[in-house]
């Protein structure tokens, strides 16, 4: 358990690290966020016409309110913790690999249910707005990621081979 | 006269994980909303503990630190030009200030809470408080790290000229800050529940039902041939054959 966490601390302090590099930033962080606020545009025009993608901004061109949506928001930071926790963990990498992919998706679905619940809640209250913004959410997808984390774990959890287990089964 | 036989417990609709993701969501609701009013007291050790490190680390440009409700306040001997106003004399200078509200990144608190309690809830008033004290130094680094950000990356190349940092220390402070706002109010309180409760979270792990701490746990029936004593390692993989899903019986022979 003392390998696990200083795996997971050390690689996800790496991987933090990397993300705010600037050619990171630009390269990859900005285009997956405006990706996830054009994937909200684009699932609220199938119910609602008042909603527009500009970047990472999302917004009502009726009322002029608009989201814009920061590190932190964009579910980058939760899937880096995911992914440190299932490299992290004792399992082959075929497992780790179908872990990350089903995982990330899993995690990214939530955010997106937040960037969009966020959005209406901020034309309808500002100081809901801003409490779920800042605590509710925050927690949520953090424990979203520590319950799929722990889905995965036990599906895919390789026991530790050693002679405890060799001279049970003798 | 033959004995009745006694009545099979119905197995759970879901998962023990599935509850237990339930159980954490509701009680973080609810701690939350007891949270939210106190909040600023729950803040107070933490935002103490940031203007110790604030005042003592950075005494060469911090002044004095204060708490007010809600407001924790940095003076320094930071000096930026005031812009030019009508009405106002030419090259005016101002110390800079800085303030942050400690209870925005102390909401951890209500998580850890919520997990002890969707948790075995064994040693609960004890684990929490040992958890609330625990949390206080990741609070305490959220608070500066986000104080000194606005500072000094805030204030512009002639107030970072005046702190005397290098480049890798003002790249230190930026990784700080982000990693004191974005990951650790979050991620801290989950850690340190895997800590006090680590027994249940590799419960959860290895597909058993977890005992409720109500529940004594009931003697095994004897059985034809002793089973090895088997010596769990540590760490939340076990090897009991717990952690491998039981096979299912056949269906029985349809009568002829």
């Amino acid at each position: 358990m003392r390998r696990f966490f200083v795996v997971f601390i050390g690689l996800q302090l790496l991987l933090f690290g990397i993300e705010l590099l600037e050619p990171v930033q630009t390269h990859f962080v900005l285009p997956v966020t405006a990706l996830l606020a054009h994937v909200c545009s684009s699932l609220i025009g199938a119910v609602d016409a008042n909603a527009v993608a500009y970047g990472k901004v999302l917004m009502n061109p009726k009322t002029g309110f608009g989201i814009s949506i920061e590190p932190g928001c964009n579910g980058i930071e939760a899937c880096i913790v995911l992914l440190a926790a299932i490299v992290a963990f004792p399992s082959t990498w075929t497992h780790k690999l179908i872990g990350l992919g089903v995982g990330l998706v899993a995690v990214q679905l939530l955010n997106i249910v937040r960037v969009i619940s966020l959005f209406y809640l901020g034309q309808w209250n500002m100081a809901w707005f801003n409490f779920a913004h800042s605590y509710l959410w925050q927690a949520l997808i953090m424990l979203d990621v520590l319950v799929v984390f722990m889905v995965w774990a036990r599906r895919y959890a390789r026991p530790p081979t050693g002679p405890s287990v060799h001279a049970a089964a003798a | 006269m033959p004995q009745q036989p006694e009545p099979q417990r119905r197995a759970p609709r879901f998962s023990p994980l599935t509850r237990f993701f339930a159980r954490a969501v509701a009680a973080f609701l609810a701690a939350t909303a007891l949270w939210w009013p106190v909040s600023d007291y729950a803040s107070r050790p933490a935002a103490f503990v940031a203007r110790v490190v604030l005042e003592t680390a950075f005494d060469g440009w911090v002044r004095r630190t204060s708490s007010s409700p809600h407001k924790l306040e940095v003076e320094t001997r930071l000096t930026v030009r005031m812009p030019q106003q009508p009405g106002m004399p030419r090259n005016m200078v101002a110390e800079l200030t800085g303030e942050v509200d400690p209870a925005k990144y102390g909401y951890s608190l209500p998580l850890l809470l919520a997990l002890l309690v969707a948790g075995s809830r064994r040693h609960l008033l004890r684990n929490a408080l040992v958890g609330a004290a625990c949390l206080v130094p990741f609070h305490a680094f959220s608070i500066a790290a986000t104080l000194l950000k606005d500072m000094v990356l805030g204030g512009g190349p002639g107030v970072l000229a005046q702190t005397g940092f290098a480049q890798w220390q003002i790249e230190l402070l930026a990784f700080c800050y982000q990693l004191g706002v974005l990951l650790m109010p979050t991620l801290a309180p989950i850690l340190v529940w895997l800590g006090l409760d680590c027994s249940f979270a590799s419960t959860l792990l290895r597909q058993e039902e977890p005992h409720p701490p109500s529940t004594p746990t009931q003697p095994e029936p004897p059985t034809a041939a002793p089973a090895p004593q088997m010596q769990e390692p540590q760490g939340l993989v076990s090897t009991s054959p717990a952690a491998v899903p039981p096979r299912r019986p056949p269906p029985p022979a349809a009568p002829r």
